[in-house]
């Protein structure tokens, strides 16, 4: 079949190679054919002379079509039933004896036929000639600018308009008086566009209104109103026809959306087809899970596929196809790798569970960076899964590996201590433990004892943006300090020092205090004041506190609190309802400190708690292991609270000592604050609102019974969304979110 | 058997089943009635007559348009322009030829293969641009490019413009 594209057919029919015939013959017989008349080339003679020569043509010499327009009339026109009228506005164009034919008006028959043929179609308006109509359907261009690709039919003034000429060639309501304009707005046809933001979307037609204006300004009396009732039936129907004619657009513009998807369908299937021949099938089923192949710009085309067109596009649809596989492949592998990390990190888990010093056992990172694990996990086939046997034999010297690279790390952290001036040569291992020995590490900021060091999260994650590698980034671990993220904190050793010394302990000697069990507090002498209260705080926190909390722009000022014995006491009550607090209502913003196995070290949120478990202690998952049970009941036993960790919160167990009664009655409240809820529950059932929540107003006898006090600002009439806020508010008042603002920060 | 004799004098002998799909030579048949009279048919050469024979004899038996049927079968034609394998493998020919049996089929009148032949045409030249059309059928351009522009812009009938 021809080529319907136009730039393209130009080149073939050149060729002669698009016309349906093809025999070799036959550009000969045309050229015999045209040589006699080469006149016809020269436009510069008249109309008249060319029929002339047409009539003067013996009839029995006909031949070719050329001569169309010689057919018998009643054959032409049985030729032109079978058209089109976009094909009849073509014709037209073709030469002036086709034009003169066609725009007869005894032609009319042929353009209603060529009509007929387009389904849907209103009829023609009376107004309009069948050669105008078939023209504003058919011709695309814009009617004022002649701008090609004009698309949108303004039914109603039988018009195409660019969005260029939209705008200037109608007017919106507002701008009714800016043309100076007369005539009733109701006579003028109109449509909606698709106008830029700042212009009236709904346009009336300028040409006739100006015409109308002028016609109507010299009519007067009952001959003006008969003019406008004409008018108003004419556009009457005018919106008759724009309703069926946008009709029949949206209609053929969906229908031509179907056929363009159904184009692109068939399309893919044979791409698809041939891809398959090319033994592409596989890679096609993966590739269409996520359509994308059929969103390749090759394949998104509404065009059938052709043996030309899909040696165009068979090599880089190839190309493509070796893209997309190379990149699954290399997916899959990561993913393998990261699984076979995991049997691996099970395997080492399994290990630990079995030493008395679980924090010092290397991390899966360290472990696979070893020649033959690493040959386990990349070098078995893809296809072969890797259970724990496969380790068994690479695991059998573990535990001297683990002891070297303990040493390995030991004597890194100690060499990074000798970097520092103040040590120097005085660094050596057994340093590590003294409670100066502070490292910190790059990527989060937080200050690291040892031996969490070596179990920091941070220390043995793999970075996306490069310095890892493919390998431990599949993995998800990398070995311990890979990128040297953790180095030693001079400022927090100083501080340290200072600290210890001003509270008459050695610093050379003084082991890093147990969390848990060393009853060492410290006072920060330049927070307290007679107004805030007396501030102390454990031995991590102190350091930190000392480095950059502590609000004062002076040197630090911290001493061992040497408390009385009701000091003493008051400091433990204190701190145990600070914890339940933190633990209790702000538990998701805090994290915890592992102890499993002798001090596991590694930092949890209190939602990560059950994987980590999982991860790391298997031997911890019983049968009768109860998640929600064990959560419940973890709290200084397995876990304990992370105080020095960062929270967006105030700073965890920072205590106020010379203020106790706040923080017991807190805590006490805290406690008991299911029962004021309960309380003031009842209280908005009866349809009273408190409206005056304070924490005076709340009261508490030692027994643990409850009170509210106040009601003389109560009201009856409060909604119950008012009620219920005023319900959240008691909440948050209760667990200390109001106290705990000023108090402790 | 019926004698035909074509413009350039060639003489086909052939059935009259099959000649009478002409509706031409099957009114000529029953005025005449039997006889062994060569038909001449002046309009009609040797080349284009053996074409429609062949046309003829592929498509004898098959009923004859009637003019009950007239109506719907112009219901159909008008919808579609498909062409049986067999027609359309038949009038995959010159342009000439295809002219020269369009001609003769309407003067035989043969009502089938006039509408193939039409139907071929018409097939050409949809969906193509004036200056397409032109090259397809040698067609000369005889508008200068200021009317060629004009023209684009007049869709008024003749009369009105």
């Amino acid at each position: 079949m021809p080529r319907h594209s136009k730039h393209k057919s130009n080149r073939h029919i050149n060729t002669n190679d698009g016309v349906m015939n093809d025999d070799p013959e036959l550009p000969l017989a045309k050229r015999k054919r045209k040589n006699p008349n080469p006149v016809h080339f020269d436009s510069s003679i008249n109309a008249s002379t060319q029929l002339d020569m047409k009539a003067r043509r013996a009839r029995g010499k006909r031949g070719i079509l050329a001569q169309l327009t010689e057919m018998p009339l009643d054959v032409l026109f049985e030729i032109f039933g079978h058209l089109n009228p976009d094909d009849l506005l073509h014709l037209t164009r073709a030469s002036k004896a086709l034009r003169y034919t066609l725009l007869k008006r005894s032609s009319v028959s042929i353009w209603k036929d060529a009509r007929s043929h387009i389904e849907g179609l209103p009829e023609c308006p009376i107004d309009l000639s069948e050669p105008l109509y078939a023209s504003l359907l058919f011709d695309p261009y814009c009617h004022n600018c002649h701008e090609s690709q004009t698309h949108t039919i303004i039914w109603s003034i039988y018009k195409r308009y660019c969005k260029k000429c939209i705008l200037s060639v109608s007017f919106g309501q507002f701008e009714y008086h800016r043309y100076g304009l007369k005539i009733p707005l109701d006579i003028v046809p109109n449509f909606t566009c698709n106008a830029p933001r700042y212009e009236e979307p709904e346009r009336y037609c300028l040409l006739t209104a100006q015409r109308y204006d002028s016609e109507l300004h010299d009519l007067h009396g009952s001959i003006r109103a008969e003019w406008l009732e004409e008018k108003r039936a004419v556009l009457a129907l005018r919106i008759k026809f724009a309703a069926l004619g946008e009709g029949w657009a949206e209609q053929r513009t969906f229908e031509r959306s179907l056929e363009l998807d159904s184009a692109r369908q068939r399309r893919l299937e044979a791409i698809k087809m041939k891809l398959t021949e090319c033994g592409w099938a596989e890679e096609i089923a993966h590739l269409e899970r996520r359509g994308q192949l059929s969103d390749h710009k090759l394949v998104k085309q509404p065009k059938d596929l052709t043996e030309r067109i899909w040696n165009n596009i068979k090599k880089p649809l190839i190309e493509f196809m070796e893209k997309k596989k190379a990149e699954r492949l290399e997916k899959l592998r990561e993913i393998i790798i990261k699984r076979r990390g995991v049997v691996l990190s099970e395997v080492i888990a399994e290990y630990a569970s079995h030493q008395q010093d679980t924090i010092r056992v290397p991390g899966l990172g360290d472990v696979a960076s070893l020649e033959k694990f690493r040959t386990i996990i990349e070098s078995t086939p893809l296809d072969e899964i890797v259970t724990p046997a496969h380790f068994s034999a690479a695991m059998d010297d573990f535990a001297d590996f683990a002891k070297t690279w303990l040493d390995e790390k030991d004597a890194e952290l100690v060499a990074m201590m000798e970097q520092v001036p103040m040590i120097g040569s005085k660094a050596s291992r057994e340093m590590l433990g003294l409670a100066t020995t502070c490292f910190q590490c790059t990527n989060c900021r937080q200050v690291l004892d040892y031996p969490r060091v070596l179990v920091h999260n941070c220390a043995s994650l793999p970075s996306f943006r490069g310095g890892s590698g493919l390998y431990f980034v599949s993995l998800d671990s990398e070995p311990w300090n890979y990128r040297q993220i953790i180095s030693f904190h001079t400022a927090a050793y100083e501080t340290a020092r200072k600290i210890l010394t001003d509270s008459g302990l050695d610093p050379d000697v003084q082991r890093f205090p147990d969390a848990r069990r060393d009853e060492l507090w410290f006072e920060c002498f330049n927070c307290s004041c007679q107004e805030v209260g007396r501030k102390v705080m454990r031995w991590p926190m102190a350091v930190i506190h000392g480095l950059k909390l502590c609000p004062r722009l002076r040197p630090v000022s911290m001493q061992l609190l040497k408390p009385t014995p009701d000091e003493a006491l008051l400091v433990q009550m204190l701190e145990s309802a600070s914890r339940n607090i933190l633990s209790g209502h702000y538990r998701d913003s805090v994290k915890y400190v592992c102890d499993i196995g002798h001090g596991c070290g590694r930092t949890v949120a209190y939602s990560g708690i059950i994987d980590h478990v999982c991860d790391f202690h298997p031997g911890k998952v019983t049968e009768d292991f109860d998640e929600s049970k064990y959560l419940n009941n973890f709290d200084e036993e397995d876990f304990h609270l992370h105080i020095d960790a960062s929270t967006h919160l105030y700073r965890p167990l920072v205590l106020n000592l010379e203020n106790p009664v706040e923080g017991f009655q807190a805590a006490f409240r805290y406690q008991c604050s299911a029962a004021f809820l309960s309380a003031m529950k009842a209280v908005h059932d009866a349809g009273v609102r408190h409206n005056d929540v304070r924490l005076p107003n709340l009261l508490l006898d030692d027994a643990g019974k409850v009170a509210i006090l106040d009601f003389d600002r109560a009201d009856l009439d409060s909604a119950e969304g008012q009620r219920k806020r005023e319900l959240g508010r008691l909440a948050d008042l209760l667990d200390g979110a109001y106290i705990g603002q000023h108090r402790f920060s | 058997m019926v004698l035909l004799v074509t413009s350039d004098n060639e003489q086909f002998t052939t059935e009259k089943d099959i000649v009478e799909r002409s509706v031409l030579i099957k009114n000529m048949l029953e005025d005449v009635g039997e006889s062994d009279q060569p038909i001449p048919l002046p309009n009609v050469s040797s080349s284009v007559l053996k074409k429609v024979l062949e046309y003829c004899e592929h498509h004898r038996g098959e009923p004859l348009p009637t003019a009950d049927s007239e109506q719907s079968q112009d219901e159909t034609r008008k919808r579609t322009t498909d062409i049986s394998e067999w027609d359309q493998k038949f009038i995959t020919v010159d342009q000439e030829m295809l002219f020269e049996i369009i001609l003769a089929a309407n003067y035989l009148d043969i009502k089938s293969l006039l509408d193939v032949g039409c139907k071929t045409v018409a097939n050409m030249i949809k969906g193509k641009t004036p200056e397409e059309i032109r090259k397809l059928f040698n067609i000369v351009n005889d508008f200068t490019p200021e009317e060629e522009a004009q023209i684009k812009k007049e869709n008024e009938w003749a009369e009105d413009r």
